[in-house]
């Protein structure tokens, strides 16, 4: 459509103006016959060059049009007197009006939408109005729907005229919406401006919904007069906007409704308020509210919400983030949290919510592994290995943060060095109780030193954590030493586990690879990755370099069963008598099997392990009397085809009818497949009662599928019933071993260790290696730890002191000053005393018997010389 | 005043009725759009109307009641005004023509019964 010019338009009005009096008078309406006239003009010039219609066009057609009562003088080009008075349209608006309406109408809640899009003012104390961009564009449509009512109002002949009716009514029904959230605080805003001239910002729905209904009328009034086009009806398009924000306020509202229900009421309600927050909540909603409740007395959704459902304590809201997502709260990025001036209130980059505490928790932007190394020590003739994991922290961030990650030992291994370089230098750990140097750990955090702790956190699974990182590109060195046995499988092969990251709170560094050197006593055959090496002296190694080290990766190396020795001993050097230590490799076949109940984790992380769960109980020895059960939100005994998964679910009231139907008769076992557990259960208690009062009652043998906490497993690791199935060669033949041992193909082997009375030492025993005496020790501290005599646990601790092994009982700190451990009642151990990848000096001594022995032997037979019975 | 003159002023005062009649007939097939209805009427011979004129009348009808209008969105320019006629408008227009054929009939039965005495 061509545009008018202003001479166009001037000469046009003036027309018009000179033919309303007649036209009043023949009875016609004057502005209507001006509209056709209109029309007729642009119908006529539309088939016309150019893009404007020019006023010399607009005289010509309208000197055809009609004889005017007086004739039209000719219009001189561009001149601004040429034009006559101009008609007064009251049912449109004046400048008075176009500036109070431009200001309270499109400039205050423009301002209003800016402000807070950028400073999050209003989120941070009432309410957030902006949580989506769908909620902005709601907002920004007020100012826009004022601006383009008023434009149209100014130039009606303008295209967009329906697009006007309904926007404006839209814009009513967000206005409204905005009004009624705002509502508690509206009359203090009042006070505000009129004491303070502040508050100016609460009352734009106000002041937009006031502007709109203004303009509508005024936008009706020209429908009117001028023949226009109906304007789409306020009781359609009104509600549609009220409507839209409370589409959009549906999930928070529902998330609210369910998280109400979640941790309110019985476990019915528990478990429909976990479905309507899986079904219709928003996460983002439930993980802000993991770290901060919302004001509950802002406006009045949150007050009728409050009425009907009391707010829960973080804590439980924690627990509902993760019982629906299946991660916990602080797995995930934590959400922008802003103060009442704006700035973030807390980021993960300027806040670590778990700094000194017992859980890994979410990753840390800008801390990461930078170098690690892994150095290991055979020792076959003793049944045991030694290795060292040594890791280099870097934090590129701005500020100092800790390093955690829970480390899966080997089967059976446990930490027996810890070493920390400060200034360079090699500090050893303390051993001390649990508490202790936790406690210690902690002061020390507090007072932004250099300390590290390892401590326990479940079977065969540590913690470990590290501060200070330092910022801006800082790094940290520390050293674990852990003490494994070597343990024959029934198929004849030795597996050499290696330790692995379960869970962690740094990233790995681009390309970062573990460089691995193990060396020892037999031959090692490794991964593709690793290059076998043959040694002098009858030594063997394999090195290279691994990925890194992750539970899911199978075990990269392994020696043959036969170069373990079935008996082996070691003096307790540290102990006033000096006994020895003997440990014999004993067949371990699991009681006969009559009764199996599979209890498998409905959480959603076990989605992906379906597939293999389902093989595997395809695979459950025939003969035995099996139940499935399927922890989900309630017990549940389907079919294997029907096993389903979602959230995060408590796997103990499972574990606990799976148990007792177990124990209804003799022979009854309990397999429990999940994923990883980071919350604690409220029935704990109720089902370490049963495996407490009747340790020989059904063993519950558990195995984790995938990377995570294990806080039912760290609960319930010291109950004796309860074996940790350990993860070294990928599920599918980690429980086939023991599907096939119920099953009667083949008998596992397990090391039994014994302390000699006397002195004495069994004849077919051979010498070994001090690790024996901590592999005992590990024994005998989680035996005294399950024990209620009385001083047994402190007997548990002072051995773990002794042997400086990290168990359920003790831990190990480094401290930076001796101070520090004066004050702590620590005491660091000696060098000299901790063990080392260097072969021990006995060990060295047995192969270098062994050398001389062989290398006479050859002598011997090179001379001719035969064994007596040698034929 | 000669007898050109005097036929012109006689026509004057025949079409302004004459019109009105036009502009309902016109609209007797169904709705028309305004600016084609007054293209064509305008170009009627005999009628001598001006475009100008018609607009005028049209409003007159519309707030009589006998003819309705609809705006209808156009996207090669502003929203086109259509015209039809409204029932009222239909029972005016029906009693119009009745009046026209009878007044002609009367007007040349007048002429015949001449001839014939």
């Amino acid at each position: 459509m061509k545009n008018w010019s202003p001479a166009a338009q001037r000469c046009f009005e003036d027309y018009c103006e000179r033919r309303r009096a007649a036209l009043l008078a023949s009875g016609a309406d004057p502005d209507e016959v001006f509209a056709n006239w209109r029309s007729h003009v642009t119908e006529e010039t539309a088939p016309r060059p150019g893009d404007t219609v020019t006023a010399e066009e607009v005289f010509e057609i309208l000197t055809k049009l009609d004889v005017p009562t007086e004739p039209l003088a000719a219009p001189p080009p561009a001149t601004p007197g040429w034009v006559a008075q101009r008609e007064k349209k009251p049912y449109r608006i004046n400048i008075a009006g176009l500036i109070i309406v431009g200001l309270f109408g499109v400039f205050l809640p423009a301002l209003t939408l800016v402000v807070e899009a950028l400073t999050g003012m209003c989120a941070s104390i009432v309410f957030d109005p902006l949580p989506t961009w769908l909620h902005i564009v709601c907002i920004g449509l007020v100012p826009a729907s004022i601006f383009l009512t008023l434009r149209t109002l100014r130039s009606p002949e303008r295209p967009l005229w329906r697009t006007t009716g309904w926007v404006s009514g839209l814009a009513m029904g967000i206005s409204l919406f905005y009004i009624f959230m705002f509502s508690i605080i509206t009359p203090f805003a009042f006070i505000g401006i009129l004491f303070m001239g502040l508050g100016l910002l609460p009352l734009s729905p106000l002041c937009a919904l006031i502007c709109s209904v203004f303009l509508r009328v005024r936008l009706a009034g020209v429908a009117r007069k001028e023949t226009r086009p109906r304007l789409a009806p306020l009781w359609l398009t009104m509600p549609l906007g009220l409507g839209l924000l409370l589409v959009l306020a549906a999930p928070e509202v529902m998330t609210q409704v369910g998280l109400g229900m979640a941790t309110n009421g019985d476990r019915e309600a528990r478990i429909r308020g976990l479905t309507l927050l899986r079904s219709y909540g928003s996460e983002s909603e439930l993980l802000r509210e993991s770290y901060i409740r919302r004001n509950t007395e802002a406006n009045p959704l949150d007050l009728l919400l409050k009425h009907c459902y009391p707010p829960a304590p973080l804590e439980k809201v924690r627990d509902v983030y993760y019982r629906v997502t299946g991660q916990p709260f602080n797995a995930v990025r934590p959400p922008t949290l802003r103060n009442q001036r704006g700035g973030l209130l807390f980021d993960v980059n300027d806040w670590d919510f778990d700094q000194a505490g017992d859980r890994v928790a979410a990753k840390l932007r800008g801390l990461t592994l930078e170098q690690a190394r892994l150095d290991g020590k055979v020792e076959a003739r003793s049944g045991a290995a030694y290795q060292e994991w040594t890791l280099v922290f870097r934090n590129t961030a701005q500020r100092e943060c800790e390093a955690r990650a829970q480390i899966l030992l080997p089967p059976g291994g446990v930490v027996s060095r810890l070493t920390l370089w400060i200034n360079g230098e090699e500090r050893e750990a303390a051993f001390g109780g649990s508490s202790e140097v936790r406690a210690a750990y902690q002061k020390v955090v507090a007072r932004r030193r250099d300390p590290v702790l390892v401590s326990y956190a479940g079977p065969d699974r540590v913690l470990m954590q590290c501060y200070p990182v330092p910022a801006q590109g800082g790094t940290m060195k520390v050293r674990l030493g852990i003490t494994q046995p070597l343990t024959p499988q029934s198929d004849g092969r030795c597996p050499l586990a290696l330790p692995r990251f379960l869970e962690t709170n740094f990233g790995l560094a681009e390309g970062l690879k573990h460089a691995v050197w193990i060396e020892g006593d037999a031959e090692l055959t490794a991964d593709a990755a690793l290059k076998q090496e043959a040694l002098e002296g009858g030594r063997f190694g394999a090195r290279g370099e691994l990925p890194a080290l992750s539970v899911e990766e199978p075990c990269a190396l392994q020696l043959a069963g036969s170069a373990v020795p079935t008996a082996v001993w070691h003096s307790d050097e540290r102990a006033p008598d000096k006994p020895a230590i003997v440990q014999r490799l004993v067949p371990a076949p699991p009681p006969a099997l009559k009764r199996l109940a599979v209890v498998v984790d409905g959480s959603k992380s076990m989605k992906n392990h379906a597939a293999a769960i389902r093989a595997l109980l395809a695979r459950l020895p025939p003969g035995v009397a099996t139940q499935l059960l399927l922890a989900s939100d309630r017990v549940e005994t389907p079919e294997p085809q029907a096993l389903h998964f979602a959230g995060g679910c408590d796997n103990v009231p499972a574990l606990i009818r799976a148990w007792d139907w177990a124990a209804e008769q003799p022979g009854g076992a309990v397999l429990w497949l999940h994923a990883l557990q980071p919350l604690e259960s409220e029935e704990t208690e109720a089902l370490l009662q049963r495996w407490q009062r009747r340790p020989n009652g059904p063993g519950v043998f558990a195995y984790q599928l995938g990377t995570g906490a294990d806080r039912i497993g760290e609960k319930l690791g010291t109950a004796e019933i309860f074996h940790a199935l350990p993860a070294v060669r990928g599920a599918e033949q980690d429980l086939g071993a023991l599907l096939d041992a119920w099953a009667g193909r083949g008998t596992p082997l397990a090391w039994e260790r014994t302390r000699m009375e006397n002195n004495a030492t069994p004849a077919e025993a051979i010498p070994g290696s001090s690790q024996i005496v901590r592999l005992w020790a590990a024994d005998e501290i989680k035996r005294l730890s399950r024990s209620r005599a009385q001083g047994d646990r402190a007997r548990a601790v002072a051995l773990a002191k002794t042997w400086q092994l990290v168990t359920v009982v003790s831990g190990a700190v480094v401290l930076e000053t001796a101070e520090q451990y004066r004050a702590a009642n620590l005491q660091a151990v000696d060098p000299a005393t901790t063990p080392d990848i260097v072969p021990e000096p006995g060990t060295l001594l047995l192969a270098l018997f062994g050398a001389l022995l062989l290398l006479f032997w050859r002598s011997l037979v090179r001379h001719g010389w035969r064994l007596p019975f040698a034929r | 005043m000669d007898t050109t003159e005097y036929h012109l002023n006689w026509a004057v005062q025949l079409r302004r009725g004459w019109l009105e009649l036009c502009v309902l007939n016109a609209l007797q097939g169904g709705e028309r759009y305004g600016y084609d209805l007054v293209r064509a009427l305008a170009a009627l011979p005999g009628l001598d109307v001006t475009e100008g004129t018609l607009y005028p009348l049209l409003s007159r009808l519309r707030l009589t009641g006998l003819v309705a209008t609809r705006l209808e969105e156009s996207s090669a320019g502003p929203a086109r005004k259509y015209y039809a006629l409204t029932p009222q408008g239909r029972r005016e227009l029906a009693r119009m023509n009745e009046h026209v054929e009878t007044m002609v009939a009367q007007s040349r039965r007048l002429s015949g019964s001449k001839e014939r005495t």
